[in-house]
């Protein structure tokens, strides 16, 4: 563990537990006095985001001078709320609220601290009281048991507690921020290898489900068995699971399911694997797996068995057969309603058309710190962290507050991108199609906040924009079909954009520009053209008859000859006079044809060779 | 949802502003008037308090029957499963306590009393939240309102305790880290210096905790366990009387004293782990009776907070 905070009004405790740490190992305790409350209420009103801004201050001044912004990613947070007596109390915009209000703040802002609570609030619920709530007559004993939890791989990112939920349940209840969606359903990501269970746990989390993290046996001991297990929905399992800290081996799933209790009753269960069949043992450890498979699809469960490398969030949620399974949401966790709808756009919000001011708070510092994290990412579970930090940030805002969440969009796809670049589990080649459609859907829903009589150039602007950097991104790692793929949309873009700003006379220039556009959007469609011009052009030539010998019969191969010789060698296939003389009656519009078919030559083949050449340089 | 029910009399100008087109009649009770209004996907509701009979003086069946109607509303299934309950009650006329023990708690967010007198420092909270409210209902002065309710909740004695308990239970939070911490270091001698140095100047805490269960030395109008005890009508509970065998008012002198408060006594007196702690010769001597594998100090703060927690039960089975 390499860092924890302490934040307590009292100094003492501060101190014991610090010096408690040290002993420990803890490579940096660090610890802060928070301001004391005003004594009169009314006054929260400036103290809350004052001290909030102070203390994300101080946390985020601490991990820069260790290492970085994803620093905080393994870090734990001791805080002290003592006159906490209900979890409803955790309202960060609840303007009758001081101490609670800015620990609410915090734990929205650091959703990858794993954070502490002292108070005298004991939850019902056990898995929040044990990651999170330590009592103060068992306080060392519980506090141990939070940090071997947090030592087995614990993290709270993905919201696995529900306390993220619980603050935005009670959020959800104002009509100013009702905007906001809950994760309702649990997941579990379970693989030895951290970049593979976090990139599944974040795949699960975008599409409406919390998610446990689960890299280790003793974890999955912690949250897989007993009374107080946890109701999970869904899980992303590797079949080889190879933990170092493993008691048993957990391959056959069947013997997997007799170890753990909650894994036979969860209803949708995506296996992944590398597809190891090469010994006599695995092969027969994937007959067994299949059997039991097949056997528990015909109970009722949904297993689908998916092989490495993925190939992206989008890929990896279609390919799992999740996107058809949760149809009924668009492919999204039952419940879980994002983007907000229109109507919460128009409902009467008594005058407000922003995000609450707090939340925009939050949310700017969470973008402030993804594009921090977007520059000096240098792992999987980084990337994914800041691309959690940007989704959070774009859900608090719930696009009331236009800009800031179009900067939360953008940071959120980069972050993906760079995820999915920086992962070897992840192939080369990448779903854009769905990214790109997801964009479009965001930014027509932020767009409902823009003034209607710009909405359309605003939406169009900022796609452009996001796609932009999102092009950058698919550059700097060298995915050339994902750039050139984002490149198309792009100039279709521009294309619409350039139409709408000139359309007393864009129309005239419309379709040669349409056309341009359809010839870049890939190499085969511009093959396709090329040949297309050929037919025709050889179509025409072999209709009219422009030789003595042709007798005005129609002589297509000869047709065809001239149109290539023409089109690849820019001049004309006969003498012009030739043209003329051939066929009286069209001798002149052979003419023209003839020096119609160079000049389209000339664009073609000038935009396909250095169109190839690009190709060709970058790949 | 939330909703916000507001107790008042005809007599007052609050009832009156109910009056206007935004406001109908709902028909939640039959015994008497009902008036609400939707604020978004929120509600207000008014309630007409029952009326006094002529030349009856006692209020008492007033506040029952009007106790009654509130509990009706806020239980009232209509308003939906997971809505947030709001009370602002004319002063003294609900009986909050009967209405927190009957409303589900899931539903029951906060009660306040308001007063429609003005005095010299001009309405309450609450009032002038629901004076600003209800003639032109929007969301933002919708949400004052309930904050203001809350503001001025009228907190439980259970509540009152969970604070204090948390302020004493913090008060001996850090010795018992310290002791537990070292004895899992075998009671490594660098970790003796650093408990030795660190509390150097420990002084008065006992007094303080006193303090905080008795409220001696404290100003008459801070907040005590022995007041809430009283306040909640608890003073002969058994519980009570546990928590004050283990932090008796004043230090046990006589050996019976002492033996009503063994355990008292024998971290504080025999053992003396305050001054311990800032005393090496006596910390070696506490090293030796924790060596024996018992931690008479944890022993006792543990029973402590547990006395209190069974405390706080009793009060929140009391409302």
């Amino acid at each position: 563990m390499s860092q924890i905070f302490l934040i307590s009004e009292r100094e003492e405790f501060a101190r014991s537990v610090g010096r408690y740490l040290r002993f420990r190992g803890v490579l940096e305790v660090h610890s802060i006095l928070p301001p004391p409350p005003p004594k009169d209420s009314a006054a929260n009103v400036q103290w809350v985001p004052q001290t909030f801004r102070k203390l994300a201050g101080w946390l985020e001044g601490r991990t820069g001078q260790s290492s970085g912004d994803s620093a905080l990613f393994n870090a734990v947070a001791l805080i002290d709320v003592p006159s906490l007596t209900s979890l409803d109390e955790f309202d960060p915009i609840d303007r009758s609220k001081g101490w609670q209000a800015v620990v609410a703040m915090l734990l929205l802002s650091f959703p990858e601290v794993h954070w502490v609570i002292v108070s005298p609030f004991t939850p019902a619920d056990p898995l929040l009281r044990k990651a999170h709530f330590p009592r103060a007559a068992s306080f060392l004993d519980d506090f141990e048991a939070i940090l071997k939890l947090h030592e087995d791989g614990f993290s709270p990112l993905f919201d696995p507690t529900c306390l993220r939920n619980k603050i935005r349940r009670h959020l959800a209840l104002r009509t100013d921020a009702s905007y906001i969606p809950l994760r309702l359903h649990c997941a579990a990501a379970i693989d030895e290898e951290e970049n593979y269970s976090y990139f599944n746990a974040y795949t699960a989390y975008r599409f409406g489900f919390r998610c446990h993290v689960m890299t280790s046996y003793g974890m999955m001991e912690e949250m897989l068995t007993g009374d107080d297990a946890n109701n999970i929905e869904l899980t992303f399992e590797d079949i080889y699971l190879n933990f170092p800290d493993r008691k048993k081996s957990l391959s056959k799933i069947q013997a997997r399911d007799g170890e753990f209790a909650v894994l036979p009753g969860v209803p949708q269960r995506v296996f992944i694997t590398s597809g190891h069949k090469l010994t006599d043992l695995e092969r027969e450890t994937w007959q067994q797996n299949s059997d039991y498979l097949k056997a528990r699809t015909g109970k009722g469960f949904y297993s689908k068995v998916m092989y490495k490398p993925e190939s992206g969030v989008f890929d990896v949620w279609m390919r799992s057969g999740l996107q058809d399974k949760f149809a009924a949401n668009g492919g999204k966790a039952a419940d879980f309603c994002w983007p907000p709808d229109e109507a919460s756009a128009t409902s009467n919000t008594g005058g407000t058309h922003s995000a609450p001011g707090r939340l925009l708070l939050i949310a700017d510092l969470m973008i402030r710190r993804a594009a921090r994290i977007l520059k000096a990412a240098e792992s999987v579970p980084d990337a994914v962290c800041g691309s959690l930090l940007a989704l959070e940030a774009q859900e608090y805002l719930g696009h009331r507050t236009p800009t800031t969440s179009l900067e939360a969009v953008s940071l959120k796809h980069q972050l993906e991108v760079l995820a999915e670049c920086m992962f070897y589990g992840v192939e080369y080649h990448l779903d854009t199609r769905s990214r790109f459609a997801e964009i479009k859907d965001e930014v027509v829903s932020i767009g409902t906040w823009f003034r209607s009589e710009t909405r359309q150039i605003s939406e169009l602007n900022a796609e452009i924009g996001i796609l932009s950097e999102l092009i950058l991104s698919f550059r700097s790692f060298n995915q050339f079909n994902e750039e050139q793929s984002g490149l198309a949309k792009a100039r279709h873009l521009h294309r619409r954009l350039w139409f709408m700003r000139n359309k007393a006379w864009a129309w005239i220039f419309y379709p040669a520009r349409w056309y341009l556009d359809l010839l870049l959007s890939s190499m085969a469609v511009f093959i396709a053209a090329l040949a297309g011009w050929l037919i025709l052009f050889g179509l025409m030539y072999g209709m009219m008859s422009h030789r003595e010998r042709d007798h005005e019969k129609f002589h297509f191969m000869h047709g065809f000859e001239d149109a290539i010789s023409a089109f690849f060698g820019m001049q004309p296939p006969h003498a012009l006079q030739e043209l003329v003389d051939g066929n009286l009656n069209a001798g002149e519009f052979l003419v023209w044809l003839t020096l119609l078919l160079i000049v389209m030559s000339f664009v073609h083949l000038g935009i396909f060779v250095s169109h190839l050449y690009s190709v060709v340089a970058r790949r | 949802m939330k909703l916000l029910i507001i107790v008042t009399s005809p007599t007052y100008e609050l009832w009156g502003m109910t009056e206007k087109d935004s406001w109908h009649d709902d028909d939640v009770l039959s015994e008497t008037e009902v008036r609400a209004t939707d604020v978004d996907k929120n509600k207000i509701i008014v309630l007409r308090q029952a009326a006094l009979p002529s030349g009856v003086d006692d209020e008492s069946e007033v506040r029952q029957k009007t106790t009654d109607w509130v509990t009706e509303i806020a239980n009232c299934p209509k308003y939906g499963a997971d809505v947030k309950v709001h009370i602002a009650a004319h002063s003294n006329y609900v009986d909050l306590k009967s209405v927190r023990a009957r409303v589900d708690k899931a539903r029951l967010t906060a009660c306040a009393f308001f007063s429609h007198m003005v005095d010299a420092a001009g309405l309450d909270e609450v009032s002038d939240a629901l004076y600003q409210l209800l003639p032109k209902p929007h969301y933002e002065a919708f949400e004052t309102a309930l904050e203001a309710v809350k503001n001025r909740q009228v907190v439980t004695h259970a509540q009152r305790l969970s604070t204090l308990k948390h302020r004493l239970a913090h008060l001996f939070l850090p010795i018992s880290v310290d002791l537990q911490a070292w004895s899992g270091y075998d009671f490594d001698d660098e970790y003796m210096k650093e408990i030795l140095s660190s509390y150097g100047d420990e002084e008065e805490r006992l007094e303080r905790a006193r303090g905080l269960l008795y409220g001696d030395g404290q100003p008459a109008e801070s907040e005590n366990v022995e007041k809430i005890v009283a306040d909640a009508d608890l003073d002969y509970s058994e519980t009570w009387e546990k928590v004050q065998t283990l932090l008796p008012r004043d230090e046990p002198e006589s050996d019976a004293d002492k033996n009503a408060s063994v355990a008292y006594s024998e971290v504080f007196q025999e053992l003396d782990v305050l001054g311990s702690l800032k005393d090496k010769t006596k910390l070696k001597r506490l090293r030796n009776s924790l060596q024996s594998g018992r931690n008479p100090f944890n022993e006792w703060y543990a029973g402590l907070d547990g006395a209190l927690i069974e405390l706080r039960n009793e009060m929140n089975e009391a409302e």
